[in-house]
């Protein structure tokens, strides 16, 4: 699948194990790896409405890069 | 093996467009991969759909029906030579990965370790899209499947996928 994160993330490193707190949030520990607003905001949706986000972040991507193409 | 994220598809694609009309033909299938994880909440972009069809009557000819009506062809054919499926193709088990006049659509045999749709099916849930009652990989089996994965995109998008499934069992 072709995927695209819509937020900064980066994946952990060796040596630097993520911390999950199994039952609530931790300011600092997943943040710091996700942008965990994202998920929320997803979350408040349903179902179809994340599926059409999803068709409006790939128009997006397209517009942006058919703008770059055309330079 | 999955699309190029640096290819994507041409301007005018809607997923759900194509979903829908997936679901329209009444074949038997799971959602999976990307589109699976933003169903549940996941905020990342995705191109293409996944799914893993069952293999059981005539669930693939009618699949097939449905992919060449859609202008179904393979992905990445050298010098643009275009190249239908056949029933052939979706039998085999193996990753068909096409694109139609409504964007990518990857028809998975099996994911994970040779888990088809019969496998899956245990590990899905079934959510409301457009009148239809759609199957979806519950987003507890893809953590799963992907902790236990040595793929380092697997490895990249598990952080997220993690904190989404703990994130909505809160709710």
């Amino acid at each position: 699948m072709g995927l695209w994160y819509a937020g900064n993330m980066s994946a952990p490193k060796k040596g630097n194990p993520r911390q999950i707190d199994p039952d609530g949030d931790v300011p600092g520990t997943m943040d710091a790896l996700v942008d965990t607003s994202l998920i929320d905001e997803m979350l408040r949706l349903s179902p179809e409405e994340r599926l059409l986000q999803n068709d409006r972040m790939i128009r997006t991507i397209m517009e942006l890069r058919d703008a770059f193409r055309s330079i | 093996m999955p699309s190029d994220p640096y290819d994507p598809p041409p301007s005018g694609t809607e997923l759900t467009s194509l979903l829908e009309l997936l679901c329209s033909t009444e074949a038997e299938f799971i959602l999976v991969g990307g589109l699976a994880a933003v169903s549940q909440g996941a905020p990342i972009a995705t191109f293409d759909i996944d799914i893993v069809p069952s293999t059981k009557g005539s669930n693939l000819r009618k699949l097939l029906d449905f992919l060449l009506n859609i202008n179904a062809r393979h992905r990445g054919r050298p010098g643009g030579q275009i190249l239908r499926p056949t029933l052939n193709d979706l039998t085999a088990g193996g990753h068909c990965l096409l694109m139609t006049d409504h964007g990518p659509l990857d028809v998975l045999g099996s994911i994970e370790q040779g888990l088809g749709y019969d496998d899956l099916l245990e590990d899905s849930l079934q959510i409301q899209f457009r009148g239809h009652g759609l199957k979806v990989l519950k987003l507890e089996a893809m953590v799963r499947m992907k902790r236990s994965s040595s793929r380092e995109k697997d490895q990249h998008y598990l952080p997220l996928l993690e904190e989404t499934l703990r994130k909505s069992k809160k709710k």
